[in-house]
């Protein structure tokens, strides 16, 4: 046996091979050392010959899928390894490698997050351009992505961070280069494995591509001139083509992805606008995924996804979503009972999958039928909407569906066992052969109860009884006291505290008859199997889209939920320039408030006189949810879903680029400062006219000097160079900045938090207004936040010294100052009351008093 | 200004006394019915650890002004009445005892902004011991946070040890005011965990829906009703849908619930027959009454109140419920009554006529049938005989069901299942699931006296039934009981597996409807029926026999 393992471990060099020995998966020599460790299973010994001890370790076949989880997760390809002919054959097993699963090849459900995807990608980079194949082998989804780049770290991590795909292949080539491998190692969670056969499969990709999508052109797929694009996807055809034996009949085209059509959201901007996952532990709790998923099936999950990341850029498109959102929400009953029939539905796109793999039973195949049944369930709930985006959609749901679920409920019974290879999943009726076989063994089984009429008659044994069970199958059992009268022909099995067992020949034979039955029936079920299989996998794409249908649909009325609970509201998209919101909510934000009542804020954004808005205030009165609820307003917008807002009237951005101190990655290696140098540098060559950008707080990682600076000199360019002019929420604690506004008064606009002063407490209001802000409240909020009072007080000395020597010029008179001020005018009010005329000189010297009591206190 | 004032010393007294908040779930009935008088559009209502850590209540309601928040804790305060008469209560809070109530025993924190202030103001008190009032910036509304109740009294503590009740009640007060209040949004979270986010302005259906099931949902039929003063709206369900006690039931009056025996007599005595009498009708109601004609100050959580003329609405509850049924076709007879000239043919009538002298009577005196008699089969489903005081009429299937079940449950309590071996042992070919099934219920089926063994594969080997079986076809009725178990049919008040189990064997083995009875089989089985008088009903639910008495009979036929 060793021998055979040998043999087929050659092939498999890179992976760790699961050999399978009866009951359980093996791993030998080295890997056994590397999975004990892993899996944390004994690592034990065989004696092999010659050979002496081999390192061995095993798992059981029916608990293989986890420990095969752990050991991808660990980072190996493990190739397994099966058993293939019949358990009873004399000889050496005919064993080989059934499948490679590595990292981006995993499909099983259990495994894997309901509502991510799983990706694999391959890449290839030369000179200033880069290619991806992109697959997700549970869903059958493949596209490629072809493009120039002038900074490959930057723009090549801006799409891995959409993707996070658990596994890169490189050419061996790439493989080598490794400032390509430091950079790719960024992405954590991606394993990276050269792939040796690259070159056999793209050196002639465009053929190699046309024959297995059995086409004549590729220009269907919209890659026909894109020879680097080709490529990949050829390399990753034929990756999987090797691991999975060929059987991928369910990645049936490929589509291309491109940036023109959707919004651009870098890294940056998703981590700062928590789009996918939280700045402060990466969790998706508090994102605004979590605050607007709630759809049902795992397509939408995905879907969902993809759209947040992709937001549209046309006008026409997003109005149809919002059209069908509408739709929804208008109709509650329909939408209620849609999403009930959505909630039943489980992962199509995974079960297709794992039927077109070969990992499929017949249970996949009934979950497959309930989840079709559902899916006309919507079909017949919706077939009377008038919007054009569902009625597009009902299109999808072809009739062959209809034959597919008569198929599998003709052949296949309602709850079949879990094994291929055990029967008893096919319905009566179906094969006249397999009908034969059941009733012979039926008339077998009726024999032996025969058998124990004609045997208690013959013997006169009354508790002469006929039983089963796994051990010694049929045999014959009498009590304890008849056990002599026992004819001669009754062989002994076993003995009994209180009985005998026996066998006779003809027993025996019948039973031979029975096994061999059962024997037959188990293969002929499941060639039966197979057949129904190929049939249903016919209409692979009828089904894949049909799914596809379903995501979008679930995903549309969970806008509609979202718009109905949180009282969201319909953006008007217009091309005005202008982005104009009316009572605006932070859609996460509001829903995470201990008990609720968010203030809304307006904002009026604009190509000209409102472009770049420059908004002052301390931290703590909301600076920075408001400038991030825009954005997040304007994105939900092009996703095409309604918005927490009163009005909106959004002209679509083409990116979004969102820079914040907060996210700065500590362990990047860069200082603040240079990180936000950099990021700041991407957003002025990227920029266009019609983007938005964000900036919270530039220039807070230097010295106050340098950093108003910087941060003016930012703020000017925006507005003032020839190239691009794009709407900027600019949000500064610098308040010098707040000159800007009268240095260019068509373009800049100054905008305050509203504090309210009590009792020399700032009370922040969290309205938006237009204006400077009156003072600057640093001390105060220091105040607030419990700073010692002795550090306030020496904090005010000096302040007012650096005012006094004109080191620090304040704009804006301080806190202590206003509150001198007030006094002193209540002070000379008084003053002015006073009526010389009638005065006497005690009088005035009374006054005098008071007014010194007024200006002391 | 003010809207908060003092009530004077009399109207003190005349309130009843003692307002005492025992539990979290009244801490959140005074605060959500302040918020819904307080007009509020949106109610959330965060709790934790059922009450006792933190009862959060936050509306967008008018809110109180910075003056009427500074005495609103103290105690006999309220917004709630216009002068010191107590006759026109319209609002559901106006004790005025209930914040203070609460403040005595919990540390609680009101923070408020009405529409004409632009900030809002905050007020804590810890456990009666109040701080200054303090500014906040905050959106319209008012919130409220009352945390660690009872935790001065340990006593108390203890009382409500049991968490899941108390949140359960907390959750049924919440759920009255979203069914009674379907304009206003309600979101409710527990622990973080959201419990629903019903959004503003849905309908009563909507909201029976969503709180109360599909189930209650599909059997709803909608009631309309006036007469002089009295306005109800709502729906009662469908007799199928009944219940032991009167859990299914919600009586609002004037968007207050209440408890109110009355009315549930009147709308059990409106369904009459057509509900077993261990069942109670559901129905949800909305009663309008002007405040002169009621008193809803005799309880202190307002759970009760008093009607002016009981009779009248005694009567008129009868007369919708019971229109309601008959323009649904769900009378239990629909005899044709012949309209004569002294009697007018209201639907009172009929009604009383249902439910009154009993016409119809289910209890039925065996001793007094004449066995000589005829008994009748009539389309081989009803059997029919002469009683003394009139006519009994009998569901064959259903007396049988019976019959058999009780015997099973005889037999079985008895051990005496005496086994019917087979003369040849019958094999039985299951499917897959079917045999999983049967894995299951070996042991029970051995306990009830068969003999079942596997047999290979998804064979079973059946050697021996009980002994009452023993002149059936034992394979459909292995194979029908199979069914029942996998499929798990409803049976009304049987839980117990076994029992369940006979049950369903009964149902199986009894005689059918359709099944041609002889004579002697008939006085057999209705002699074995009186075995068992005290039932009214089959193992399933459905009624067994009534009886016609002879002097309605006459009534109808102008004997009298």
């Amino acid at each position: 046996m060793m021998k055979q393992y040998s043999s087929i471990k050659k092939n498999y060099k890179d992976c760790l091979v699961l050999f399978r020995a009866g009951d359980f998966y093996e791993l030998f020599l080295e890997d056994a050392k590397i999975g004990a460790n892993i899996l944390g299973i004994t690592l034990t010994k065989r004696p092999e010959g010659k050979d002496g001890l081999i390192p061995m370790a095993g798992v059981p076949y029916h608990a293989v899928d986890s420990y095969l989880a752990k050991l991808v997760k660990a980072g190996f390809k493990v190739a397994i390894c099966e058993q293939l002919s019949p358990p009873n054959k004399k000889g050496i097993i005919k064993r080989d490698v059934i499948r490679v699963i590595t990292p981006g090849t995993l499909v099983d459900e259990k495994v894997l997050d309901k509502k991510e995807n799983n990706f694999l990608i391959s890449l290839s980079v030369k000179d200033d351009i880069f290619a991806l194949g992109i697959v997700d082998l549970s869903t059958g989804n493949l596209q490629v992505l072809q493009s120039y780049y002038r900074n490959l770290e930057q723009e090549l991590m801006d799409e891995l961070v959409k993707l996070h795909p658990s596994e890169c292949i490189l050419s061996p080539e790439n493989y080598t280069d490794l400032n390509l491998l430091r950079l790719l190692k960024k992405e954590r969670g991606m394993s990276i494995y050269p792939f040796e056969d690259w070159d056999t499969f793209t050196s002639n990709a465009e053929e190699f591509l046309k024959d297995h999508f059995q086409v004549r052109n590729l220009s269907g797929f919209g890659i026909a001139d894109l020879p680097y694009a080709k490529e990949s996807a050829a390399a990753l055809i034929g990756y999987l083509k090797i691991t999975q034996m060929n059987k991928i009949g369910h990645i049936k085209k490929i589509s291309l992805a491109t940036s023109s059509d959707h919004v651009i959201l870098d890294k940056s901007t998703l981590l700062n606008l928590e789009v996918f996952s939280t700045i402060l532990d990466r969790g998706s709790q508090g994102t605004l995924l979590s605050a607007i998923d709630q759809t049902q099936t795992a397509m939408g999950g995905r879907m969902i996804k993809s759209w947040l990341s992709r937001p549209l850029t046309s006008v026409e498109l997003i109005n149809k979503r919002l059209d069908a959102v509408e739709y929804f929400l208008k109709e509650d009953d329909l939408s209620y009972e849609l999403d009930n029939i959505l909630a039943k539905i489980s992962d199509i796109e995974r079960i297709l999958s794992r039927l077109s793999i070969g990992i499929g039973n017949a249970r996949d195949l009934i979950l497959l039928k309930d989840n079709l049944v559902s899916v006309l369930e919507i079909r017949d709930l919706l077939k009377n909407c008038k919007n054009e985006i569902i009625c597009d959609l009902l299109k999808l749901f072809n009739k062959s569906l209809r034959d597919v679920i008569s198929l599998i409920e003709e052949k296949i019974v309602d709850e079949p066992p879990v094994s291929l290879r055990e029967g008893g999943f096919i319905k009566s009726g179906v094969s006249p052969q397999l009908d034969r076989l059941r009733r012979i063994i039926g008339g077998g089984k009726n024999w032996i109860t025969q058998l124990e009429v004609d045997e208690k008659e013959r013997t006169g044994i009354s508790t002469l009884k006929v039983r089963f069970n796994k051990v010694f199958g049929f045999y014959i059992e009498v009590s304890k006291g008849s056990a002599n009268l026992v004819p001669k022909n009754y062989i002994r099995k076993q003995t009994l505290v209180n009985g005998e067992r026996f066998i006779t020949s003809e027993l025996k034979k019948q039973e031979e008859i029975i096994l061999t039955s059962e024997s037959k029936i188990n293969e002929l079920e499941y060639k039966l199997f197979q057949n129904i299989l190929t049939k249903v996998l016919i209409s692979t794409e009828y089904i894949q889209n049909a799914s596809f249908a379903v995501g979008v649909i679930d995903c549309l009325n969970n806008f509609s939920k979202i718009a109905r609970l949180n009282y969201y509201i319909r953006p008007k998209i217009v091309y005005s320039g202008e982005i104009r919101i009316k009572n605006g909510r932070h859609p996460v934000v509001e829903q995470m408030l201990e008990g609720g009542g968010f203030v809304g804020n307006d904002v009026l954004l604009s190509k000209t006189s409102n472009q770049l808005l420059l908004i002052t205030g301390p931290n703590m009165a909301g600076k920075s949810v408001f400038i991030r609820q825009v954005a997040l307003i304007v994105i939900l917008s092009q996703v095409g879903s309604f918005v927490p807002a009163d009005k909106a009237y959004i002209t679509p951005v083409d990116k979004i680029f969102v820079r914040s101190g907060a996210a700065d990655a500590i362990n990047s290696g860069m200082s603040t400062f240079m990180v936000e140098m950099s990021e700041t540098a991407n957003i002025l060559n990227h920029a266009t006219s019609d983007s938005l950008i964000v900036m919270d707080e530039i220039g807070r990682g230097t010295s106050t000097y340098d950093g108003i600076s910087i941060a003016w000199a930012i703020a000017e360019h925006l507005v003032t160079n020839s190239q691009f002019s794009p709407k900027t929420l600019f949000a500064t604690h610098y308040h010098e900045l707040q000159k800007l506004e009268q240095k260019y008064p068509n373009r800049i606009k100054n905008y305050h938090l509203e504090v309210e002063n009590i009792n020399n407490e700032p009370i922040f209001l969290h309205t938006v207004l237009p204006g400077a802000a009156p003072f600057s409240f640093g001390l105060a909020v220091a105040k607030l936040a419990g700073v010692p009072h002795s550090v306030i007080e020496d904090a005010l000395k000096i302040l007012e010294e650096l005012e006094k020597r004109g080191v620090a010029q304040a704009i804006s008179p301080s806190f202590k100052e206003l509150d001198r001020n007030k006094k002193i005018s209540g002070v000379l009010e008084f003053i002015q009351s006073i009526d010389l005329e009638n005065t006497t000189p005690l009088q005035a010297l009374n006054l005098i008093y008071e007014i010194k009591k007024k200006v002391r206190v | 200004m003010g809207k908060i004032r003092s009530l004077s010393d009399d109207v003190i007294v005349k309130i009843a006394a003692g307002e005492v908040i025992e539990r979290p779930a009244y801490v959140v009935k005074e605060l959500i019915e302040n918020s819904i008088d307080a007009k509020a559009q949106n109610i959330n209502i965060e709790i934790e650890e059922s009450g006792l850590k933190k009862i959060l209540v936050w509306d967008d309601g008018e809110g109180m002004d910075k003056e009427d928040l500074s005495v609103c804790l103290l105690p006999h305060t309220t917004s709630k009445l216009e002068d010191d008469s107590l006759i026109k209560i319209s609002t559901l809070g106006f004790r005025g005892e209930a914040l203070s109530s609460i403040a005595a025993t919990s540390d609680i924190i009101i923070s408020s902004r009405p529409r004409n202030q632009k900030i809002a103001y905050v007020i804590r008190s810890e456990y009666g011991k109040a701080t200054p009032i303090s500014p906040k910036g905050s959106s319209f509304g008012t919130t409220v946070i009352v945390k660690n109740i009872f935790a001065a009294a340990p006593v108390r503590k203890k009382f409500v040890k049991n968490n899941k009740g108390e949140f359960g009640r907390i959750l049924d007060i919440i759920s009255q005011n979203a069914l009674s209040n379907p304009g206003i949004g309600f979101k409710l979270t527990h622990n973080g965990k959201l419990i629903f986010n019903l959004p503003a302005k849905q309908s009563v259906m909507q909201r029976i829906r969503l709180l109360l099931g599909e189930e209650y949902y599909i059997n709803l039929i909608p009631l309309k009703f006036e007469e002089s003063y009295l306005k109800i709206s709502g729906f009662i369900c469908k007799p199928q849908y009944g219940s032991i006690g009167g859990k299914k039931q919600y009586i609002f009056v004037n968007q207050r619930r209440i408890i109110d025996h009355l009315i549930s007599t009147a709308f059990k005595e409106a369904y009459g027959t057509l509900l077993e009498t261990h069942l109670s009708p559901a129905f949800i109601v909305f009663l309008e009454i002007p405040f002169e004609m009621i008193d809803v100050n005799i309880h202190p959580r307002k759970e009760t109140i008093s009607f002016f003329d009981r009779q009248f609405i005694f009567d008129n509850l009868i007369k919708a419920a019971t229109q309601t049924l008959t323009e649904n076709n769900l009378t239990f007879s629909n005899l044709s009554w012949q309209k004569g000239e002294n009697d007018k043919l209201t639907l009172s009538y009929a009604g009383r006529l249902l439910k009154g002298d009993p016409f119809i009577r289910e209890d039925i005196n065996y001793e007094e049938i004449n066995w000589k008699n005829p008994i009748l089969q009539i389309h081989n489903q009803y059997l029919i005989c002469q009683s003394q005081s009139g006519v009994i009429v009998i569901d064959q299937h259903a007396a049988s069901e019976r019959v058999l079940f009780e015997k099973f449950k005889e037999a079985f309590k008895n051990y005496r299942n005496e086994k019917y071996h087979l003369p040849k042992a019958l094999i039985m070919h299951l499917s897959y699931q079917e045999s999983e099934h049967m894995m299951q219920v070996l042991t029970d089926m051995s306990n009830l006296g068969f003999v079942i063994e596997p047999f290979g594969n998804t064979s079973f080997k059946v050697e021996a039934v009980p002994k009452i079986f023993q002149d059936r076809e034992i394979k459909p009725l292995l194979m029908e009981l199979l069914e029942d178990l996998i499929s798990e049919t409803k049976l009304s008040d049987i839980d117990n597996k076994t029992q369940k189990m006979l049950a369903y064997l009964a149902c199986r083995a009894a005689v059918k409807a359709g099944d041609k009875l002889s004579l002697n089989d008939r006085r057999k089985l209705i002699k074995e029926l009186a075995k068992y008088p005290t039932f009214y009903t089959c193992p399933h639910g459905r009624p067994i026999k009534i009886e016609l008495i002879l002097s309605n009979l006459d009534k109808i036929f102008k004997r009298t």
